[in-house]
């Protein structure tokens, strides 16, 4: 449940986020307007009445202090995967819960308004009512793909009808060891298995989301061999099984926006057409379940894998995914290459490719959800990656000057 | 050919692989186009008859030299000599044309020993005009042969298609081959 917010006049609380991604900034957007009725707005360093700090950024620490000789007297909420040093400050662990979100808000509120510090006037980045189109719609759309005709499709109406008792998980951002990888150019060495405590962080559940229904509206439809509608806090959504496509009303980019957020079963229905059901003829899109599914769960993993992954047990694909128009992943095709090549866990994975395990999660998670991944058990004289004859080792160098070459034009 | 290597193009006519030469090529592929005159005619104007040439220059003065094989069967003496030393093949597949499954599997049949010795990357195009056969029973198909490798729609025209195609037939080769920064 959420905690209970009065109802009468009052000013929405202006929120500077700090050290967030574009992500994490989209995703409290569309909480905040969809589901706080804009009760909190994201606005400008110089105008906010509080700031959120993601304590897991770069130079977090830094940014903090220098904040606080800034703004002394503003009132923060650090966000972090660890416990860490917060000065008083309000402090909630990733995954945030809504809940304990609100009411460290809620608690600000009260004492700013008892302090009557928040100010009646200055400006915010978007007024209250006054949010047609929540920026996660545009920026969360990929360029890539069938993706660049979503930009093209008409301006939609962007009132979503959420369940009233949403209770997801928003920003589990996932630990970006590499940054400093990835900025550097450097790659490092790849980040063990995570201990006990911080595994959470690596696994998300995606029954607990869009996906999960969409998976289950999929195997209905498989099972049955007819069209499913989708029905739940979005507009409506139906599998068409025969030619393994998805009609969905609502925009696509606002669709992948909801990834993110939990949706309770209660609010879902999933139920089989009658015989010769179909979309209507006008509104609405369509597009191969495929692209859609994978796209959904790379944006729904966000780096992370679904809970009961065993990192160490043996996998591969059962063949190669459509990678001239899924949605990239970093370094997918060589992942794709090693997982149709051998069984590799998930952790020799990324030792052999050494690349971050984020990427190679994605990849996991968007693979499993298109019933790609196949496990399998470890036998004794299985031929170990590091023990496999290369026959191609000669060409290496040849290999790399023809990538390199490849990629410089592209 | 020391410094000179070979990536191979077939497929049967008009599944692009001449415009896929084009794609990546660092020069205007040479082509050794000639009137069709044959059933040739009816999907397009002018057909391979030797090969198509194009090439790639690397880094430290080699070469990668592209080469497309012709597409009709009577040519086929052609394809033994243009895979020798090739590192790969790439194999077109027009959806458009009346069994592509008869084709896949003509391809593989004649150019089986190279594919094992080297690996197979696999772009279907024209998939916009015809959307059947899917790719996963294209997959079906490759699986019953025994064979797993890289299987993308591909539009020829569009050269980041072809690079992917590439990419993933080089790492199918080398999947620990990673791209020096």
């Amino acid at each position: 449940m959420m905690p209970s917010i009065d109802n009468h006049y009052r000013k929405p609380l202006r929120i500077s986020l700090i050290g967030m991604d574009q992500r994490a900034r989209d995703a409290l957007q569309l909480f905040f307007h969809n589901l706080c009725h804009d009760d909190y707005l994201l606005a400008d360093d110089s105008a906010a009445d509080i700031s959120i700090f993601d304590m897991d950024a770069l130079h977090a620490q830094k940014s903090r202090a220098e904040h606080s000789q800034k703004h002394p007297q503003r009132p923060a909420i650090l966000v972090s995967l660890l416990e860490c040093e917060h000065d008083g400050a309000a402090f909630l662990k990733k995954p945030i819960q809504p809940q304990e979100l609100l009411s460290a808000l809620e608690k600000i509120r009260r004492e700013l308004t008892a302090g009557e510090r928040i100010a009646a006037t200055a400006p915010v980045d978007e007024p209250k009512g006054k949010l047609p189109r929540p920026p996660v719609l545009d920026m969360a759309v990929s360029t890539t793909g069938y993706d660049a005709n979503e930009d093209a499709a008409a301006p939609e109406k962007q009132e979503e009808e959420l369940a009233p008792n949403y209770s997801g998980e928003i920003i589990p951002l996932f630990p970006d060891t590499h940054r400093k990888e990835e900025q550097s150019g450097q790659p490092e060495v790849v980040v063990p298995e995570p201990p006990q405590k911080e595994k959470a962080a690596f696994l998300y559940n995606p029954e607990s989301y869009l996906q999960g229904y969409i998976q289950k509206a999929c195997q209905l439809a498989r099972q049955q061999n007819r069209n499913v509608s989708l029905l739940g806090p979005w507009r409506p959504i139906i599998i068409l099984p025969e030619t393994r496509e998805i009609w969905v009303e609502q925009s696509h980019a606002h669709l992948y926006a909801l990834s993110v957020m939990a949706i309770q079963p209660e609010d879902v229905t999933i139920t089989p057409l009658e015989s010769g059901e179909m979309p209507p003829e006008e509104g609405g899109s369509i597009l191969p379940i495929e692209l859609f599914l994978w796209k959904l769960a790379v944006r729904t993993a966000r780096g992370r894998i679904p809970v009961g992954t065993d990192l160490r047990a043996p996998i591969h694909l059962t063949h190669w995914p459509n990678l001239s128009r899924l949605m990239p992943i970093h370094h997918g095709l060589r992942i794709a290459a090693l997982w149709t090549s051998q069984p590799v866990s998930l952790m020799e994975t990324a030792t052999i490719l050494n690349i971050p395990p984020k990427y190679i999660f994605s990849f996991y998670s968007a693979a499993n959800a298109l019933g790609l991944i196949v496990h399998e058990k470890r036998s004794n004289d299985d031929d170990r990656p590091s023990r496999q004859a290369n026959q191609q080792q000669e060409h290496i160098g040849l290999f790399r000057k023809i990538l390199a070459r490849l990629r410089k034009r592209t | 050919m020391d410094n000179n290597y070979k990536l191979i193009f077939t497929g049967p006519v008009g599944a692009g692989k001449t415009t896929a030469i084009q794609a990546i090529s660092d020069t205007p592929p040479v082509t050794t186009d000639a009137i069709a005159t044959d059933m040739t005619q009816n999907i397009k104007e002018t057909t391979t008859v030797a090969m198509d040439y194009g090439s790639m220059q690397l880094e430290g003065g080699e070469c990668l030299h592209l080469y497309g094989t012709p597409g009709q069967e009577r040519f086929n003496f052609m394809w033994e000599i243009l895979t020798k030393g090739g590192i790969g093949l790439i194999l077109l597949l027009d959806n458009t044309r009346a069994d592509p499954f008869q084709d896949m599997h003509f391809f593989l049949n004649s150019f089986r020993s190279f594919i094992d010795s080297t690996h197979l990357a696999i772009g279907v195009t024209q998939t916009d005009r015809c959307a059947t056969p899917r790719l996963d029973q294209y997959h079906e198909q490759l699986s019953s042969a025994g064979l797993k490798v890289p299987l993308f729609e591909v539009d020829a025209r569009q050269r980041r298609d072809v690079v992917v195609l590439v990419e993933a037939l080089l790492f199918s080769l080398a999947p620990d081959l990673k791209v020096s920064a």
